[in-house]
């Protein structure tokens, strides 16, 4: 559940942190400073790009996952930006590349280890046919194409995710789904 | 023969049975629960916690909690620069590869995430092993992530970087040279020493640490003129004789024979048949359908012996029944039974022999024996199959040849030695002077692992990958296997092939070296190759029997005490005795953990007062040793059994000091290892000694009906023979006290055939490391704290009254093994105590557990009747993981901390991949689509997951099979495990 890996510690601070981590939870809305101050609105709501040109994982894997630096090659290449401070930012991403090394971003939404969440079905379940993916994200992870910087809107604590899940399974369409609200679904 | 009233009367120690003190019988109050629970209780929560403070914290930390918002821990995601192709991240890739082992070569599917291999299995496309795979070969993944392994080539105690340590080495190649090797199975790793020994002119010995295998090519030596192993097809042979081979423990490619055989447990008329002939109680025997026990030492004369009953040759008359009879040890009326039986199995029998528990002569005699009469019995190509040779033509060095080497290293003739990963001064007798005459060579190269009693000695240590860091290749049984790396190596290490090539001066790569190789074995294209992982290669070998000149002499009566060593299934040679998970896994038979022992017979307790726990010396010429006893049921009077491997003085922080190295007292004579009936004297010492077993750990309250059988022709008059004991739940009025929930769409069961089990324990391994169940040690399974998640019971028994009578001095009860994990009930006690709704039911009808809830009030552990329910006492992981240990854990399962109950759950994570993955194909489950870890790891396949609901499936179907049943039905818990009674092919 903790962690392992770290210094060992008594008991008590292992319980007084675990009862923070999960408390903590509840807060959300974090805006933790990133190495580089990456626009969300920039990319997926000027230009439009859809969440899957870098977000690779979302339908076939447990991780969206955050795209390799190679990917933002693909356009700064060529693309430097306009006013100073987006040329500025812009460079940090071009040394990455130059040195072959990669950006290390801070986690905005992060669920405990004990915690098991995949986003390959909840996608699936969420987005139709011919829709843009954003249209199933923005569900759990809001209209990011108005987030200059990235953060978390929702709760994401248990009671968030049962209810959404005790919701979908009252719906008749959903029935089949087998969306289930058994611990076992996200806690083993 | 058959099941009386009262059933099979079952009992799980020879302690137990003796005192009467037996579940049911006289069952003294607190006998059900470990009479530890006080101790770990006093040392896990007193000790760290005192029930004040906690409220005090507790209070802290709810106050903080309205201001802690800002304190969330800080993670980070380093993304790669260039993510490989095809590579998903979260999603595990796995690799198709081999590992070449004394045990031939295994074919393995690694799981690997995030670029770490993490769990291994069985390859299930493979056409010879079809999945099969070993505890021991699941267990080598954590030889990869031993801490303790050599992290860089070392000179005395300094680290030396490669190229000055071969520029030193080459120039000490040039003096007199010898070269040590095992027996290999890699076609590439023997051109490489063969190149080698080229170049440097160098004396090259091949041995072979437990010596089946050199008992065997040198057995073909004698009887086909040809030193090569060839295929035993257990799978073909409807009748089955073994004399002392382990085939089902440890004996040559034990998961092969055992897939092979269970493949023929099939409870009809096809049904094979398995006669053991053992001076030990082994799996091999525990599973036979005739079992006796021999005298240790004998097998040679048993083996001429019904050779002469067979084909009447006057050569061997010395040997007929009754002459051998007092050798051997079994009347000569049953030797004639068998030798009749044999013969009217002609050209579908199979006789196995020749192990380390055979060896007391001249090297190969006892397999040239085998061979011999298997040759009488027209068995040469049907079941021994020379075709597809498990081992193909291969030297091992001769008796005389091992004798030249000792003797000249001894004098000092060769400055120079290189070991390549064989660990002679552990693994030789002790008599050999191995230790003392090493030390004669100026420079000693050894490669290998670690720096253990051998490579400690060396001037240089050149350390080797392990495989899954390694190019290389296997041939065996007609398919020639790729070993290919599954992650770069850990540390500074190359392979040991590679070292062997580097050193001769050749400038290949280790994966050019095998790419040229392997197409001269197959067809196949490199890249399918390795896709694969293997590709069909004949190599048949062309050999008539002759009837072997054996040095024959006349059978003596067996007098004394005779020691023998053998092989166990947790540690085998001892080389992968630094994994705490191979100590912690029980002995199959014994359930002994964490030592080796002199194993006893009930007669000779009985008759000197030696008790488990009590020291035993063993004395032979000079040399003793002093072991603790082990009271087996199942040996001959006079005759005592101690597992080699063990006792370890250099492999590491948790191999070290574990058990006692026999080895001390093995002969060594004239070349030829002599680990079978060594005639020892043997003396009770003052001392006592805590040993650990198992065997009587979670002992289940009701013993009547857990355990069934019954015979062939029994049960196919009447199919639900075995049943006697079947219990109907309040006499089918039960109603419970909750409304009955509906399952679906899926309601997982799971099916296990006690007929197909064989107690391999590959299972129990396998949950270890697809789980992250810990290992805690002996004196924590000493107070029954083990968490293993699956055990396997084992159990002796009678048939009845009249078999228990007949057999008083206890050489052949019936011994069971039932694999029990949590049974998931749908009247689950469990559930009903939980203060916290920890524990429930699933909408898919499984009993889970969920971790972050659990506050550890353990009531649920005292309410199971199967006592499945495990409790971390103590930090397990946390602080006590060395790098890099942490990677052989599954991403996929909680680690859990102090203070929670853990168990089996079926596991979930791989249901959940699976119906996740269906989810997101748009499409339904398949029936067989989900694997539990102990299924996938089955080597007898005698364990069936699926859904209960769908009548098509598999476990379906076995759950309405006739020899169905569920354990405890009457107490109306309504498990969705099915256990199926066990069948006995009886003469």
């Amino acid at each position: 559940m903790i962690k392992t890996g770290k210094a060992k510690q008594s008991f008590t601070m292992i319980s007084l942190l675990a009862w923070l981590a999960v408390s903590s939870l509840n807060c959300g809305g974090g805006t933790p400073d990133q190495p580089i101050a990456f626009s969300h609105k920039t990319h997926a709501g000027e230009y439009g790009i859809d969440c899957q040109y870098c977000h690779t994982g979302v339908t076939v894997s447990a991780k969206a996952a955050v795209p390799s630096t190679n990917v933002c090659n693909n356009c700064h290449s060529m693309v430097g930006g306009s006013t100073p401070e987006q040329q500025a930012e812009i460079q940090k991403i071009k040394d990455h590349i130059a040195n072959k090394t990669s950006p290390e971003w801070v986690r905005v939404h992060n669920s405990p280890d004990f915690v098991r969440f995949s986003h390959a079905p909840h996608v699936k379940a969420l987005l139709k046919e011919g829709e843009p993916t954003i249209s199933a994200c923005k569900e759990c992870h809001g209209d990011v194409t108005n987030m200059a910087e990235i953060k978390q809107v929702r709760k994401l604590n248990m009671g968030d995710c049962v209810n959404c899940h005790r919701d979908f399974r009252n719906e008749g369409k959903y029935k089949e789904h087998g969306v289930s609200v058994s611990c076992s679904v996200c806690h083993y | 023969m058959s099941v009386d009233k009262e059933g099979i009367k079952i009992w799980r120690s020879y302690e137990a049975r003796q005192s009467g003190n037996l579940p049911e019988e006289k069952w003294e109050e607190g006998d059900e629960f470990s009479k530890g629970v006080r101790d770990l209780i006093k040392r896990g929560v007193d000790a760290n916690l005192k029930r004040k403070s906690f409220l005090t914290l507790m209070g802290a930390s709810i106050s903080m909690v309205a201001t802690s918002c800002a304190r969330k821990p800080v993670e980070k995601i380093v993304p790669y620069f260039e993510r490989p192709m095809n590579f998903v991240p979260g999603n595990a890739v796995y690799y198709a590869t081999a590992r070449v082992s004394s045990k031939g070569v295994s074919p393995v599917l690694v799981k690997t995430q995030e670029g770490k291999p993490n769990k291994l299995e069985g390859h299930s496309g493979h056409p010879v092993y079809k999945g099969a795979v070993s505890a021991d070969t699941i267990a080598t993944i954590w030889d990869l992530y031993d801490p303790d392994r050599a992290k860089n080539p070392v000179k005395g105690n300094a680290p030396i970087a490669w190229d000055a340590a071969y520029g030193e080495i080459k120039t000490a190649l040039t003096k007199k040279t010898a070269v040590l090797t095992g027996v290999s199975y890699s076609p590439s790793e023997k051109a490489a020493i063969a190149n080698f020994a080229k170049k440097y002119n160098a004396t090259t010995i091949v041995y072979d640490a437990v010596g089946t295998q050199r008992e065997l090519l040198n057995g073909a030596k004698l009887a086909f003129g040809k030193s090569f192993i060839p295929s035993f097809r257990v799978d073909k042979a409807n009748l089955i004789l073994s004399v002392d081979a382990d085939f089902l423990g440890s004996w040559l490619s034990p998961e092969l024979f055992t897939k092979q055989f269970s493949a023929r447990r099939t409870a009809d008329k096809s049904m094979n048949r398995l006669i053991s002939l053992e001076s030990n109680m082994t799996l091999t025997g525990s599973n036979a359908d005739t079992r006796y026990a021999i005298n240790g030492g004998s097998q040679l004369a048993l083996l001429l012996s019904l050779a002469y009953e067979v084909g009447n040759n006057a050569a061997l008359s010395a040997f007929a029944a009754e002459k051998a009879e007092a050798s051997v040890g079994i009347p000569a009326k049953d030797i004639k039974a068998i030798a009749a039986e044999l013969t009217k199995n002609k050209g579908k029998s199979l006789v196995l022999a020749g192990s380390i528990h055979a060896r007391s002569g001249k090297s190969g005699e006892v397999a040239a024996a085998a061979y011999y009469l298997n040759d009488l019995l027209a068995n040469i190509g049907p079941t021994v199959d020379l075709d597809a040779p498990m081992l193909d033509e291969t030297s091992v060095s001769s008796d005389s040849e091992m004798a030249a080497f000792m003797a000249d290293l001894a004098a000092g003739k060769y400055e120079t030695v290189v070991i390549d990963r064989v660990n002679p001064v552990f693994e030789f007798p002790e008599a050999a002077g191995f230790a003392e005459a090493i030390k004669k060579a100026k420079t000693v190269v050894y490669i290998g692992d670690r720096a253990n009693e051998t490579g400690s000695l060396a001037t240089y240590l050149l350390p080797a990958s392990h495989y899954l860091e390694s190019w290389s290749d296997g041939l065996s049984y007609g398919v020639y296997s790729v070993v290919q790396p599954t992650i770069r190596p850990i540390a500074d290490t190359r392979e040991a092939a590679q070292i062997l090539r580097e050193l001769s001066g050749e400038t290949v790569s280790s994966k050019e070296a095998v790419a040229a190789l392997s197409s001269t074995f197959v067809k196949t294209g490199w890249e399918e190759l390795l896709g694969e992982g293997f590709a069909a290669s004949v190599n048949s070998v062309a050999a008539k029997v002759s009837l072997p000149a054996f040095s024959l002499k006349a059978p003596a009566k067996a007098e004394g005490y005779r020691l023998s060593l053998y092989e166990s299934v947790q540690i085998g040679d001892g080389s992968g005795g630094n994994i705490s998970f191979r100590h912690e896994l029980p002995d199959p038979v014994s359930k002994v953990t964490w030592d080796n022992y002199v194993a006893v017979s009930p007669a000779d307790s009985k008759a000197n007062g030696w008790k488990t726990g009590d020291f035993l010396k063993l004395t032979t010429g000079k040399a003793s040793i002093t072991l603790p006893v082990f009271v087996q049921p199942g040996l001959k009077a006079g005759n005592l059994a101690a597992a080699i491997g063990y006792g370890h003085t250099s492999i590491g922080k948790v191999g070290d000091k574990v058990g006692k190295n026999v080895m001390a007292i093995a002969g060594f004579q004239k070349g030829d290892v002599v680990t079978a009936g060594i005639a020892v004297a043997a003396a009770k010492s003052s001392k006592e000694y805590k040993l650990v077993s198992t065997q009587r750990h979670h002992e289940m309250a009701i013993e009547r009906g857990i355990v069934r059988q019954a015979t062939l022709s029994e049960f196919l008059k009447n199919p639900k023979a075995g049943h006697q004991h079947e219990e109907i739940p309040h006499f089918g009025k039960a109603k419970g006290l909750y409304k009955r929930h509906k399952y679906e769409p899926h309601k997982w069961n799971l099916a296990i055939d006690l007929n197909k089990c064989t107690g391999c324990s590959a299972c129990v391994v396998s949950c270890y490391s697809e789980n992250n169940v810990p290992a805690v040690g002996k004196k924590e399974i000493d107070v029954g704290a083990e968490m293993s998640w699956l055990r396997i019971d084992r159990y002796y028994g009678y048939w009845n009254h009249e078999e228990e009578k007949h057999d008083e001095k206890m050489e052949n009860p019936e011994v069971f093994f039932m694999p029990v994990m949590c049974q998931h009930c749908d009247n689950a006690p469990c559930e009903n105590v939980c203060p916290v709704g920890a524990t429930a039911h699933s909408d898919d009808g499984l009993n889970y557990m969920t971790y972050n809830q659990c506050i550890g009030t353990r009531y649920c552990a005292n309410d199971c009747p199967f006592k499945v329910r495990r409790f971390n006492w103590f930090e397990n992981w946390e602080g006590k993981l060395k790098a890099p240990q942490q990677f052989a854990l599954n991403p996929d399962v909680t680690v859990r901390s102090k203070g929670v109950i853990e168990k089996c759950s079926m596991c979930q994570q791989r249901i959940s991949d699976k119906r996740q993955q269906a989810s997101v194909e748009g499409r339904e489950l398949k029936d067989g689509e989900i694997l539990t870890a102990c299924q996938q790891a089955c080597p007898a396949d005698a364990i069936t997951f699926g859904n209960i609901n769908d009548e098509q499936s598999v476990v379906s179907k076995q759950a309405a099979n006739p020899r169905a049943y569920k354990l405890f039905a009457a107490v109306n818990v309504e498990s969705v495990v099915s256990y199926m009674v066990r069948i006995k092919n009886k003469a």
